[in-house]
């Protein structure tokens, strides 16, 4: 119980949902320009909303999810490319360093407020996938919680893509760039890199795909579609499960590099020198 | 009680601080003066445990900052040479934060954050954006920030740069409170007149060296063992001037004008009493007689070349 008090309940970096809540939601700071973002997000939801009421019953839920999975792949590195980076270049990392504070803790606190900016971005497709799930002639229950599984651990698995590159940045600017470039390697590069070097061999394209967001979350529309979705859960919740473990690396990872970064600031020499 | 034993620092082949020894007690106000680069932000990080110390160590009440560095935590506040602020929060949320990390329990966190607020004079913008104060006051909120723990050691670097005669006048009065208060308060600054002003003891740092350490005034004296007199006479200054210089302790003499006389005195403030009546006594008509006291500066133009390494 303590762990979770420390970690959770009372981690004092949960400051850090505070401060997305009100960069991303309230008119504070820039005032005009945070006003606007909400605007135009109200109006992108009724209008993304309005659209499929209209055509409920012939849009298959797991095409919204497919979209929302596309707006993680925006959403989250914006909100986690400067969660280390950002403390380096305000410079507020060496207070942080000289509190009594774990790095594990300013980790976990960290990602509880990146959590929160994944599933504000969920709860902005809520009423979309509701809308479908309910309206949408062949809905297939299973399918659709498993490809709003896949989703969210891939929306995991970009935080803690997003920390281990912020972790080692000294700007944001750069940590996004590094996420971004990173995301659209594994995204589009590699698989199309694969395509060509596969030719037209579809059964070993299909494997090594098998791993990919967008192809696994086809795969399971495919299966929705066709008159029987047996075989297509499995693999789902493999590559959620991989997702899963990759996200739990890639966060040891993370307080491996702050750990080694205290102490001697080694990191930033090595950097430094380099 | 902070007692700093050989504190060393290598950077491969670069030395940035030698074997500093010194130690410091509750209540003490310490100027650590250098020029850019001579080792004092790295003293400071490595007794704010920022920096691992080559060989040596430093110990505060006892606990060492090698060996348990989480307890040395506790019981410091550091306030870099620049704010680390987060522009997004409120000055209470900012302080709420850091009271939370100090794990101040969560009844007195209120408290603590209102005296503290009132001790730096920020209550008024309890409810500010961090990013709406002035420079002064996020220097002002940042000490309030090291603060919030009650800390025996306040680590303050460079604190009054960048700021406006008056926010530095508020500000040494703070530091003096703090240390009337019973901390140990470790000020590094460029600003000699200043730290003059409110430190009992000053040390001064060079290519990594502790050249000086000791009160204002035993640095000044020990540095400077003449002082210069000035005395001004109604007339005769030729048979003042042969006088002065046959006299015990004049190290040097010469006129300054048409009825000054500007001289090297070595004796201590007995020799000076005995040097004036004896002036007076000769039947030259002295209309004044001042000391010129070195300062801080003078010093540390003397001891220092100004070399970096």
């Amino acid at each position: 119980m303590s762990w979770w008090k420390s970690m959770v309940t009372e981690n004092p970096m949960l400051i850090e949902s505070r401060r997305l809540m009100r960069r991303f939601l309230r008119p504070s700071g820039n005032e005009s320009l945070n006003m606007a973002v909400m605007i135009l997000a109200g109006l992108a939801l009724l209008i993304l909303t309005g659209s499929i009421w209209n055509a409920a019953s012939s849009i298959p839920p797991i095409s919204v999810i497919i979209a929302q999975t596309g707006l993680y792949v925006l959403v989250v590195p914006s909100i986690s490319h400067g969660v280390f980076a950002g403390e380096r270049e305000r410079r507020s990392w060496d207070l942080l360093l000289v509190a009594p504070i774990r790095k594990s803790q300013i980790v976990i606190g960290k990602l509880l407020g990146c959590i929160a900016g994944v599933l504000a971005t969920t709860a902005f497709f809520f009423l979309p996938v509701l809308i479908t799930v309910v309206g949408y002639q062949r809905t297939s229950f299973l399918l659709t919680f498993l490809a709003e599984l896949l989703s969210l651990s891939f929306g995991l698995l970009l935080i803690a893509l997003g920390f281990a590159v912020s972790a080692r940045a000294k700007r944001a600017f750069s940590a996004l760039g590094g996420t971004i470039a990173l995301i659209a390697m594994l995204l589009v590069v590699l698989p199309y890199l694969i395509g060509l070097g596969l030719g037209g061999e579809r059964t070993t394209f299909d494997t090594m795909m098998a791993a990919h967001p967008f192809y696994a979350l086809w795969k399971l529309y495919e299966a929705g579609e066709a008159t029987s979705s047996a075989g297509a859960a499995g693999p789902a919740i493999l590559v959620s499960l991989a997702y899963l473990l990759g996200a739990f690396l890639l966060f040891l990872y993370t307080v491996r590099t702050l750990e080694s970064e205290d102490g001697d600031g080694a990191f930033r020499l090595r950097r430094k020198h380099a | 009680m902070l007692e700093i034993q050989n504190l060393r620092k290598e950077y491969g082949p670069l030395t940035a601080v030698k074997g500093l020894s010194l130690t410091l007690m509750p209540g003490d106000i310490f100027g650590f003066i250098g020029s850019n680069g001579a080792g004092k932000t790295t003293t400071i990080r490595m007794l704010a445990t920022l920096l691992e110390p080559t060989s040596g160590t430093a110990t505060l009440n006892g606990v060492d900052i090698r060996t348990n560095p989480m307890a040395i935590r506790r019981m410091i506040g550091y306030m870099p040479d620049f704010f680390g602020l987060y522009d997004d929060v409120k000055v209470w949320e900012y302080l709420d934060f850091f009271a939370t990390i100090y794990q101040v329990p969560k009844d007195q966190r209120q408290n603590v954050i209102a005296n503290v607020l009132s001790l730096t004079d920020l209550t008024v913008k309890r409810d500010a954006f961090v990013q709406s104060l002035s420079r002064g006051m996020q220097q002002r909120l940042c000490l309030a920030r090291c603060l919030v723990h009650d800390p025996l050691l306040l680590l303050l670097d460079e604190p009054a740069s960048g700021l406006d005669p008056r926010a530095r006048a508020e500000l040494k009065e703070l530091i003096a409170e703090l240390g009337r208060m019973g901390k140990i308060v470790i000020v590094s600054s460029h600003i000699l007149p200043e730290l003059a002003d409110f430190c009992n003891t000053v040390g001064i740092i060079e290519r990594g060296e502790l050249l000086a350490f000791g009160s204002v005034d035993q640095v000044v004296r020990g540095i400077h063992a003449a002082h210069t007199l000035e005395i001004r006479l109604l007339d005769g200054i030729g048979a003042a001037l042969d006088f002065v210089g046959k006299q015990p302790h004049v190290k040097a003499a010469l006129m300054v004008g048409d009825f000054t006389i500007r001289l090297e005195f070595e004796g201590d403030h007995e020799a000076q009493a005995a040097f004036l009546a004896s002036l007076v006594m000769a039947g030259h008509r002295v209309i004044g007689f001042r000391e010129e006291e070195a300062n801080l500066e003078d010093v540390f133009l003397k001891l220092t070349t100004g070399a970096v390494q």
